[in-house]
């Protein structure tokens, strides 16, 4: 039960790669590993404290006034990590600030709390914030490290703003970027749409799924995880 | 029967604002106790940056801590810096601005008869003779559209340092980011206004 709801969480039901939500942040800001990394930590701690938080107050939120409590919930959270970065990796926060600012709308954080977190127990709801935010975090950081590779010819440059100075992670592969397309926004929807696609086909390999069938649309998933779950 | 329906729906509309209060008051007590937790290292980091940032602006090491009054600090090498916020398209954006004489030119004779120049008034030169930097301390302008002003992300604010009040009038229309780049504008402008003021040319320099 909590392995089927952590792979759930992170493979077949990935925030980004399948329900294509945060895609905002994600597409911004993967630039680089480093980046990526800042974000997904970010995130993941605003996605384990709300959901966590969401799921032991569930009883004292009315129905009719959850999605502003939810809201309230997220956002304080989201400027605990804002505060967090200021204080502790200063250099990351002043490239990325305006990215985690922004967590607060990003829509997989409230839409797990309003489809799982808000009808679940503590446990359940930990392990899907910790299975989505495992499977948001991959996501960045495959795409992050692609573009960092394509775009600038190296990996892990900058890495120490977030891990601590003093050693130089930067892996330097091509002299020149080899795609350097790849490092500009229009760059960050080819190159995460193909590895959408390559991830969409090998879920569908992995499942058995008949290639060309129409993809389903978050809502239906949406609507889909409702109904497991609930049921 | 009448009666009873109104004190339910006020009990229920009570119920819904205990809980929202509570909830706020969760947060807040979250935040307040990650703020006293964070306040010390965030202070130090600001401090560096900004000590990072006039060094930047004034192409020099600062010896002594900078000493400011209601946001304006006179150096005794005759630059002034100024603290200063602009209304920008997301919220208000800080800046810093360094204003610097210009190097005393001598005018010439003709010019001189003309509007009654002396040896004296050239060496007491107009405060708006000189050149303006500006830094961008905070913001929130868009990402990629607005964050131009910010010097981290881009070379279009250094390229203008020490800029004289012409060319900072002067600047053209940054399309797409007209309300980020007028505010730019007027923040330069400022500073040229506010160092004409006696007020500021009577504080202690430090």
């Amino acid at each position: 039960m909590a392995s089927s709801i952590f792979y759930r969480a992170t493979i077949t039901q990935n925030p980004a790669w399948v329900q294509l939500l945060g895609l905002c942040p994600l597409l911004a800001v993967s630039t680089t590993f480093a980046n990526s990394l800042g974000l997904a930590a970010a995130s993941g701690l605003v996605l384990l404290a709300a959901n966590t938080s969401i799921s032991i107050l569930r009883f004292l939120i009315p129905e009719s006034v959850r999605l502003p409590c939810f809201v309230l919930i997220i956002a304080t959270f989201t400027t605990v990590a804002t505060l967090l970065l200021e204080a502790f990796a200063f250099d990351l926060y002043a490239k990325i600030a305006l990215f985690v600012q922004i967590i607060v709308t990003n829509c997989m954080i409230l839409g797990r709390a309003e489809a799982f977190a808000s009808k679940q127990p503590v446990g359940a709801a930990l392990l899907d914030a910790l299975g989505t935010a495992v499977g948001f975090a991959l996501a960045l950081i495959v795409l992050g490290s692609c573009r960092e590779v394509l775009g600038h010819g190296t990996l892990f440059s900058d890495l120490d703003l977030l891990l601590g100075t003093g050693v130089e992670w930067e892996l330097r592969l091509f002299n020149a970027p080899p795609l350097a397309i790849v490092a500009q926004p229009p760059g960050a929807f080819i190159a995460a749409g193909l590895l959408f696609a390559l991830a969409q086909a090998c879920l569908g390999r992995a499942t058995g799924s008949v290639s060309g069938r129409p993809a389903k649309t978050s809502t239906q998933l949406a609507n889909q995880i409702d109904v497991k779950e609930i049921t | 029967m009448s009666s009873v329906e109104p004190t339910n729906a006020s009990s229920a509309v009570l119920k819904k604002a205990g809980a929202l209060a509570l909830i706020g008051l969760l947060c807040g007590l979250v935040l307040v106790a990650t703020r006293q937790f964070t306040a010390g290292p965030i202070a130090d980091n600001r401090a560096l940056a900004a000590q990072q940032l006039y060094t930047d602006l004034l192409a020099r090491p600062l010896d002594k801590p900078l000493i400011w009054h209601a946001g304006v600090s006179r150096l005794c090498a005759g630059e002034i810096l100024l603290q200063l916020s602009e209304p920008g398209y997301a919220s208000k954006i800080d800046f810093v601005g360094l204003w610097r004489p210009s190097a005393p030119a001598k005018p010439t004779p003709d010019l001189a008869q003309t509007e009654g120049a002396d040896e004296s008034n050239n060496n007491d030169r107009a405060p708006n003779s000189g050149g303006v930097s500006l830094r961008v301390v905070w913001h929130t302008e868009t990402p990629g559209i607005g964050d131009f002003i910010d010097h981290a992300r881009s070379d279009y604010v250094p390229t203008l340092d020490a800029s004289d009040a012409a060319t900072w009038a002067g600047l053209d229309t940054i399309s797409g980011a007209t309300i980020t780049q007028q505010a730019l504008q007027r923040a330069a402008l400022a500073v040229f206004a506010e160092v004409t003021k006696p007020q500021i040319k009577a504080l202690p320099c430090g």
